[in-house]
């Protein structure tokens, strides 16, 4: 019986090597395992023997038994594994096909440099003011210490509605308007659509966006006006960046400058952004006139204060190398979707 | 304004100063260098030669052969000016010279024979032909008999410096002149200036013209009479030093006018005395309709206030601006009379400005000169005509000006600039800007009484003197500080809304654009909106530019037409800007949002971002049938929060779809955002989520196809209370036999926060929801 029953491991291991489907396996399995299997079988005839050798053939049997049953589970794993491998197999995609995107909107370039500007002043404590693109002769330049005969008011210069009304040529009446309703300390800046009389073409538009700032307090001084933006352009442009103040004219502030920064393109070695010169004019500011300060119900004798403007164009063109403004203007989606937030 | 470098150096003491220096001090005090142009950047090797010989050309009957003196050897060069002559200094381009625009010269022949070099003309020297003497524009330069033979050209006559190009200030007219810009020269770097003084009239013979001025319009007026002068070509010295400063050298006289409003800035005009007529000069304003031929030949129509030269019965010359032909210098002038005035600056620009005719004289006038201007510019003239003429008289009309002194208190250097500065310092910047000052003490403030030299009329005010201080001291030598905070800072309200809303944009997919607040009248009209008073700006750049949009669709509708016509057929735009209508006399400017979708969405898609929007702001909106004549009469809605109308969108109106010539689908949206803006935005308060189960029924009903989803959930929520928590449409649908009749099928939550709910109470609240259902609405069960 010894024997038969290792004759049977050695057929069965044979069998179950040849087996390559569940189906066989559970042909094999029935035949060998089944209630009518080769081992029942065999188990039949354990009566046929001795009585003390019942006991350790039985516990052999069992031995036989196990083991058999775990080589068809071993193999039984062993085809899911591969049924599995050659299902998965089938399930191949292309992963260089292009993604299911989430389409974004695109933000303008121009909202993306006013977003930065407005963060880099707030950090400074400044608070954005808003204020009607119509406005009036009074608040645009008659407040500001504009001449009456300065050029800037002919109509060649300057879009009217009729005599008193006009689309601001820059955002001052804004602080002019934020003056008069408010008493200082002001440390403010204004964002906004600005006009001008002029022709479209690479570097001009009738329309243009312009930020300005406005500091009045006592005690601000020249150097504080000095501290304040070298702080802004540092914050804007990186921490590298030089300014100049170069004296300038400016009817509504005295002493006035224009601001020349390191060119952030070549860091100052020249190129063609900066024409070669290594440095790029940003900025106009100045101390606020004492007649725009009373003209606004401020004490000057009190109060000193300092302004300051510059063009959203300009800094976006330079940052993003645009060389033509009408991009700002044209909503060529080919232009827009350049753009990320 | 040009400034030609020699020039300032035979003016101000410049020892050792280099063009750098000059570019970058200069800067910082406030006379921005533009640049500096010198005709040796680009010219070599041009020399000083003369003509010894001409004979014909074999082969050519417009080219001549000449033997040329070089200093040194002669040479034989070949040409085709006409006005080579025998004897001749001239300018020669030896074999190696380099002339403007890269060319290299070479030995070369023509038409068979041999040429060593090229007699050179002023334009290929890189002079500009408007600035060449007549008599040299179409032949090669002549030069004095005294040049020296054999030396370069350049060098010879100092041309190697270059001319600065000068940024002057709207304030600093008084640098429109070589005077005023060696006044600057000389503060900036602290060195002499040596400068003609201004005329002492009483030197002067007194002249026989009568001189008759309107105060208003001609302040001053002074007139020199000579006698015995001839017109010449000027030095070529005078020649050369215009031809740098931009000025077209024309003759002895006009020259000496050109020279003496360059060096004093105080423009001046030279008559032939002799056809001015014996009732002497009368300023007066012109009359409508008035016409007068001025020196250019072109006849020019005058008005009402335009400034007139006469001589009691012509007009003479328009003042300031340009004078007569009739009364010009000519080549038979001996009696001049030269006129020294001053114009009312504001007139000079209207009158300017309107007949197109800008000259060096108006563009000094309209900036302003001040009359004691007038005394300098008769010296430089005396200066430049001495020894040609025979006689000079003087007469006419010019006040002395005086000026009330600037008082400055010593404690404002500090409060404005954030420096300290003695008295002795603060004196010492004034000395450089020869200020004269006193020691005063008004109250308790201790200071300066300023009396600043008569050109310098910007200096009115304190302010004007500190910035003087500033400027002078160096704005980089003021040391940079940060303003105290005395305020925290407050993030403006709006402005955090603004950026709120445009992240939800922008995470919807929208493409910002960017439009101009005017627009063409047209595209107003072909929105089919009737603006009964459109807001028109009155000097509009152009048609397209003119009028005020009054609403934000005009941009968003174009923006699409020009993107499909370039080939995008998806798009979605949003735009953040003002619209602008008139009330009465009122301009009414109001920011709005405007939506537009092409191909990318339907009605649904946008209400759903719309919603989206008001749940961002926690504003409930309710949406009932569109008012707006822009978008498809049933396919559009109005979106109400509080009861006022926040804005419109739907499917664009087919009619404006074709007017648009649009092709696809187009959604579009106008909110206004000041109402939007004016929500406080919602706070969230955590309600825990109930610990027990929900239960949920689908429910399926056939209504009539007008009955909406909203007035069935509004049943069905009536009814529902308080245990229906959710209802959802999972689905809608109709079917051609149906006849006027669909199916609405839906998702409801039952639920409750204190307990779970039995099987029996569900059915009940089912049945109650399908009774109320079938009662309001005639709905079926499906």
């Amino acid at each position: 019986m010894k024997e038969q029953l290792k004759e049977i491991q050695v057929t069965f291991s044979q069998r179950l090597r040849e087996v390559n489907e569940m189906q066989a396996l559970e042909n094999l399995r029935v035949e060998y395992l089944g209630k009518t299997g080769v081992l029942k079988e065999i188990l039949r005839g354990m009566g046929k023997l001795p009585k003390e050798e019942r006991p350790v053939m039985g516990a052999h049997a069992n031995e036989v038994r196990d083991a058999l049953e775990e080589a068809i589970e071993s193999k039984r794993q062993e085809l899911k594994d591969r049924q599995l491998d050659a299902k998965i197999a089938k399930e191949w995609i292309d992963i260089t096909l292009p993604g299911k995107k989430i389409q974004m909107g695109h933000p303008h370039p121009s909202t993306l440099t006013t977003r930065q500007i407005i963060d880099v002043f707030h950090s400074m404590g400044f608070v954005l003011e808003d204020g009607p693109e119509i406005d009036t002769v009074a608040n645009n330049f008659d407040a500001l210490n504009s001449p009456p005969d300065h050029p800037s008011r002919d109509l060649s210069d300057t879009f009217y509605f009729d005599e008193v009304n006009l689309l601001r040529t820059h955002t001052s009446p804004v602080q002019v308007r934020t003056m008069m309703k408010q008493k200082p300390p002001i440390r403010m800046i204004s964002i906004g659509r600005c006009f001008r009389n002029d022709a479209l073409d690479a570097t001009h538009s009738p329309m243009f966006t312009q930020c300005e700032g406005l500091v009045v307090d006592e005690g601000i001084t020249m150097g504080d006006l000095k501290g304040t933006l070298e702080q802004f352009v540092k914050l804007l442009f990186g921490a590298d960046t030089k300014s100049v103040f170069r004296p300038h004219n400016f009817p509504f502030t005295e002493p006035s400058a224009e601001v020349d920064i390191t060119c952030f393109k070549c860091k100052g070695a020249g190129c063609r952004f900066c024409s070669g010169s290594g440095a790029i004019e940003i900025l106009g500011c100045g101390m606020v006139h004492p007649q725009v300060l009373e003209y606004c119900g401020i004490d000057s004798e009190r109060y000193t204060g300092f302004a300051f403007g510059m063009g959203i164009e300009r800094v976006t063109m330079l940052r993003y190398e645009i060389d033509d403004i009408r991009y700002l203007f044209e909503n060529d989606q080919r232009f827009s979707r350049q753009f990320r937030r | 304004m040009k400034a030609q470098i020699a020039w300032l150096r035979e003016m101000v003491d410049l020892e050792g100063i280099t063009e750098k220096d000059i570019i970058e001090r200069m800067t910082m005090t406030g006379t921005n260098i533009e640049g500096v142009e010198s005709v040796c950047d680009e010219n070599q090797g041009v020399i000083i030669a003369k003509i010894l010989r001409i004979r014909s050309h074999p082969n050519a009957d417009k080219l001549v052969v000449c033997d040329v003196d070089t200093g040194d050897k002669t040479v034989q060069v070949v040409t085709g000016a006409p006005n080579v002559q025998e004897g001749a200094k001239v300018l020669l381009a030896l074999p190696g010279a380099k002339l403007t625009g890269g060319i290299e010269i070479q030995a070369t022949e023509f038409r068979g024979v041999h040429s060593e070099g090229m007699l050179c003309s002023f334009e290929e020297l890189g002079y500009s032909k408007g600035v060449i003497p007549r008599e040299y524009t179409d032949g090669i330069v002549l030069l004095p008999e005294d040049a020296p033979l054999g030396q370069e050209f350049l060098e010879a006559y100092g041309l190697c410096e270059g001319v600065l190009e000068a940024e002057i200030t709207f304030n600093r007219p008084d640098c429109l002149s070589m005077f005023g810009l060696a006044k600057e020269f000389s503060a900036t770097f602290e060195r002499e200036a040596h400068l003609l003084p201004h005329a002492d009239f009483s030197a002067f013979s007194k002249g026989d013209v009568k001189v008759e001025i309107d105060e208003e319009i001609c302040p001053a007026y002074m007139a020199l009479e000579f006698e015995g002068v001839e017109t010449t070509p000027s030095p070529f010295s005078w020649q050369l030093r215009l031809m740098e400063m931009g000025v077209r050298p024309i003759n002895l006289l006009v020259d000496a006018t050109n020279l003496t409003m360059l060096y004093s800035g105080s423009p001046t005009h030279a008559f032939d005395q002799d056809t001015l007529g014996p009732d002497g000069i009368k300023v007066r304003a012109a009359r409508d309709g008035e016409v007068s031929e001025t020196l250019d030949g072109v006849t020019r129509k005058l008005r009402d206030g335009d400034i007139l030269i006469t001589n009691g019965e012509h007009i003479i010359a328009i003042g300031g601006i340009m004078g007569g032909k009739d009364t010009q210098i000519t080549d038979q002038t001996k009696r001049v009379l030269v006129e020294f005035a001053t114009f009312d600056k504001k007139q000079i620009r209207q009158t300017s400005k309107r007949l197109g005719l800008r000259t060096e004289a108006s563009s000094r006038f309209e900036k302003g000169v001040e009359s004691q201007r007038i005394a300098l510019a008769i010296s430089v003239f005396m200066h430049l005509m001495e020894g040609r003429y025979t006689s000079v008289k003087l007469s006419g009309i010019l006040k002395k000006t005086e000026r009330d002194p600037v008082f400055m208190r010593y404690a404002r250097v500090p409060v404005l600039l954030g420096i300290t500065l003695s008295p002795e310092e603060i004196k010492r910047l004034f000395d450089r800007i020869e200020c004269r000052y006193e020691e005063e003490t008004r109250g308790d403030e201790k200071g300066l009484l300023v009396y600043p030299p008569s050109y310098r009329s910007d200096i009115q005010i304190e302010a004007d003197l500190l910035e003087e201080i500033a400027r002078l001291y160096g704005f980089d030598n003021i040391p940079s500080t940060l303003p105290v905070l005395n305020k925290p800072a407050m993030q403006y309200d709006a402005t955090l809304k603004e950026w709120k809303l445009r992240e939800l944009l922008w995470a919807m997919g929208t493409d910002e654009i960017l439009g101009y607040s005017f627009v063409s009248p047209n595209s107003v009209k072909r929105l089919g909106l009737d603006d009964q008073e459109p807001l028109m700006l009155l000097n509009p750049l152009g048609e397209e530019f003119s009028q005020m949009r009054p609403s934000l669709l005009v941009t968003a509708l174009e923006c699409l037409l020009s993107n499909q016509k370039k080939g995008a057929q998806d798009q979605a735009i949003y735009e953040i800007g003002n619209v602008f209508h008139r009330e009465g006399e009122q301009m009414m400017q109001e920011k709005k949002l405007s939506i537009g979708m092409l191909n990318t969405g339907d009605f649904y898609v946008l209400k759903g971002m719309l919603e989206t929007i008001l749940d961002a702001f926690g504003a409930k909106g309710t949406f009932v049938p569109g008012t707006s004549p822009f978008y498809h009469p049933v396919r559009s809605a109005d979106v109400v929060v509080d009861g006022e109308i926040l804005g419109s969108f739907g499917v664009l109106h087919p009619k404006l779809a074709s007017a648009w010539e649009l092709d696809g689908e187009v959604v579009l949206a106008e909110i206004h955002l000041e109402h939007l803006f004016a929500r406080e935005l919602p706070e969230t308060v955590f309600v825990p989520p109930s610990r027990f189960p929900t239960a949920t029924r689908d429910i399926a009903i056939l209504v009539d196809e007008k009955v909406t989803h909203e007035q069935i959930v509004n049943v069905m929520q009536e009814e529902g209370v308080p245990l229906l928590t959710k209802v959802e449409l999972f689905d809608t649908f109709t079917h051609s036999s149906w006849e006027g009749q669909k199916s609405m099928a839906y998702h409801m939550t039952f639920g409750s926060d204190q307990r779970t709910l039995n099987t029996e109470e569900v059915e009940e609240i089912y049945d109650r929801i399908y009774t109320g259902l079938q009662r309001q609405l005639q709905a079926q069960r499906r």
